[in-house]
């Protein structure tokens, strides 16, 4: 079984949807992947969002259980745009295909987009959104996956492409589970049999959603230009097999032109002054205790912490650590930026404060220690924020 | 005949605060010689400890807490008399699930996560609005140790926490001979 993993596009880079499970629970949350408190904001939404009248019960459901959890690598702090990777990754999840945390993934979807109750797109903040993801882009190459970018229409300009990079522009979200061969069924109305109610939309004609769907894979404007003649010839004999109310619905519908990003450049662009932080586990020797590493007496074993694409470190188990050594590599004396730490939960120990400065990115490494009998986790944040460059971003957690 | 008028409710919740303050100040003046240390802990912080003016988790509380078997049963019994939601013991002890709890306007359920065979959901309802919001979730086993979880804000009225199976909070949860408190 081929598995896609599913990016949420934010403007702090992007968040995997690690796990989409149907629950028994009242109420359908979100949550950090492995936290065990639903992030409240999102949650509201996501209720609604999941359940009912929702998209996802409208396109994928009804569902028994009803009520869902969802998993993610980080936060999100604001913003409603996370619709269309959610809606995609219940469709995926629903034919055990969505990629998990641990899973390595054949394709990667890249998505942004807040979904209205007919099924249409709508974003901002795309081009910040590409710029954020660099990392996740030169990864997914590196891995050889295909990367699909999702994004309304309209949201993105100018036509080059990279080879194995497809840019879905929709404006009806439903469209890009046809793209993506994501299988889907709506319930019928009782009423009708077709139609629904209560501001719930009809299902597009098969020509319209054809017509409204540009997913344009190729490696230059030429295979653009080609896949829109095809198209043309396509849809014009299509055309001869309508009827003339669908006919009069095609005329009312504008045809977008064709449109594609230059994702090549902008991944190239975020690579300048690479710096990068680094988390490595302070563990005691055969012969030295996490005392003698606390009291300074000893150094300890170092064992890096393994980070994923979205900048987020495997847990480190409690058990036998001292701590943890912050460093940042590949700054030099052009380089700028503070580093900081914020606690999301628990403590180190001596560092009472929920977030403290630990200096400039040509200082380091810096240790915080572990304590002795842990009994909450710690997560928290590692920044490097940058007078001319993104803000670089880890989160790490350390469970008992 | 002596004849006197009965406390309204609220003025019952402040007697019954008083009371707890006055028993704490009891065990604080008969704690050990040797436990110099608890006396730094005034009643008042243990009192903005159970109110949530200090907040959850204070090492230093929590050191005298665990010393100090007077002090836990002082405190406990400041929880306990605080207003909110206090739980009725579970009917009997259950071989695996953990059992429901449940009070007057309340109710702690448990589902096992379909996703993490090594979690389980800790549902809590709350069926009326008592004022303040409850924030923590406080369990007292038979010698008075509490084991807090700070809580969420409800959402319509419903706060789910996902824990581990071998987490503490569901450790004492499963035991039928603890008080379960929503503070």
């Amino acid at each position: 079984m081929t598995k896609t993993a599913v990016y949420i596009a934010t403007t702090n880079g992007p968040v995997q949807i690690e796990l989409v499970s149907q629950e028994n629970i009242p109420r359908s949350q979100v949550v950090l992947s492995g936290d065990f408190v639903p992030l409240p904001d999102i949650t509201e939404e996501y209720q609604h969002f999941v359940t009912g009248k929702g998209p996802v019960a409208r396109a994928f459901g009804p569902f028994e259980p009803p009520m869902f959890s969802m998993e993610l690598s980080a936060r999100i702090e604001s913003g409603r745009s996370w619709h269309l990777a959610a809606f995609v990754a219940h469709g995926l999840a629903s034919e055990d295909r969505l990629a998990g945390r641990d899973d390595i993934p054949n394709s990667v979807i890249w998505a942004t987009g807040v979904m209205a109750n007919d099924f249409s797109v709508t974003a901002e903040h795309v081009a910040t959104k590409l710029d954020q993801s660099k990392h996740l882009f030169e990864d997914a190459k590196t891995a050889g996956n295909d990367l699909h970018i999702l994004v309304p229409i309209g949201s993105l300009d100018n036509v080059n492409q990279e080879a194995a990079t497809t840019v879905h522009q929709v404006d009806d979200a439903r469209e890009i589970l046809q793209n993506l061969s994501i299988g889907t069924h709506r319930p019928k109305d009782p009423s009708s049999g077709q139609t629904s109610t209560h501001g719930e939309v009809q299902p597009l004609p098969a020509i319209l959603k054809r017509w409204r769907t540009w997913a344009i894979a190729g490696t230059s404007a030429l295979v653009v230009a080609v896949v829109a003649e095809i198209a043309a010839d396509w849809a014009t004999s299509e055309m001869r097999d309508l009827s003339p109310d669908e006919k009069s619905k095609l005329a009312m519908v504008p045809r977008p032109p064709p449109k594609t990003v230059d994702v090549a450049s902008k991944v190239s662009s975020l690579s300048v002054k690479k710096i990068a932080i680094q988390l490595e586990e302070i563990r005691p020797s055969p012969e030295i205790s996490c005392a003698a590493v606390h009291f300074g007496s000893a150094s300890g074993s170092l064992v890096p912490v393994r980070l994923n694409r979205t900048g987020e470190g495997s847990k480190s188990s409690a058990a036998g650590l001292c701590g943890i050594q912050i460093g940042v590599t590949g700054s030099d004396r052009s380089s700028d930026g503070r580093v900081s730490v914020q606690i999301l939960d628990g403590r180190f120990v001596g560092r009472e404060n929920a977030s403290f400065d630990l200096g400039s990115v040509h200082k380091g490494p810096w240790r915080l220690y572990v304590p002795r009998t842990l009994n909450e986790a710690i997560l928290y944040k590692v920044k490097v924020d940058r007078r001319n460059g993104p803000v670089l971003s880890i989160s790490h957690k350390v469970v008992p | 005949m002596t004849r006197f008028k009965a406390p309204s409710a609220e003025a019952l919740v402040e007697i019954r605060q008083e009371f707890a303050a006055m028993g704490t100040y009891h065990d604080f003046v008969n704690a050990d010689s040797d436990e110099e240390f608890v006396k730094e802990i005034t009643m008042s912080d243990l009192y903005a400890y159970a109110t949530g003016g200090v907040s959850y988790p204070n090492s230093a509380i929590e050191a005298a807490l665990e010393r100090a078997a007077g002090l836990r049963s002082a405190f406990r019994r400041m929880v306990l008399a605080l207003p909110g939601y206090r739980f009725e013991r579970a009917a009997a002890a259950s071989a695996g699930g953990t059992l429901p709890r449940q009070t007057q306007g309340a109710e702690i359920k448990f589902s096992p996560s379909r996703a993490h065979d090594d979690r389980t959901y800790i549902i809590i309802e709350l069926k009326s609005s008592v004022e303040p919001i409850p924030n923590s979730l406080a369990v007292f086993d038979s010698e008075d140790r509490a084991v807090r979880v700070s809580l969420p804000p409800p959402q319509d009225s419903i706060i789910q926490l996902l824990v581990r199976k071998d987490s503490d909070i569901l450790r004492v949860l499963r035991d039928p001979d603890t008080d379960v408190v929503l503070m």
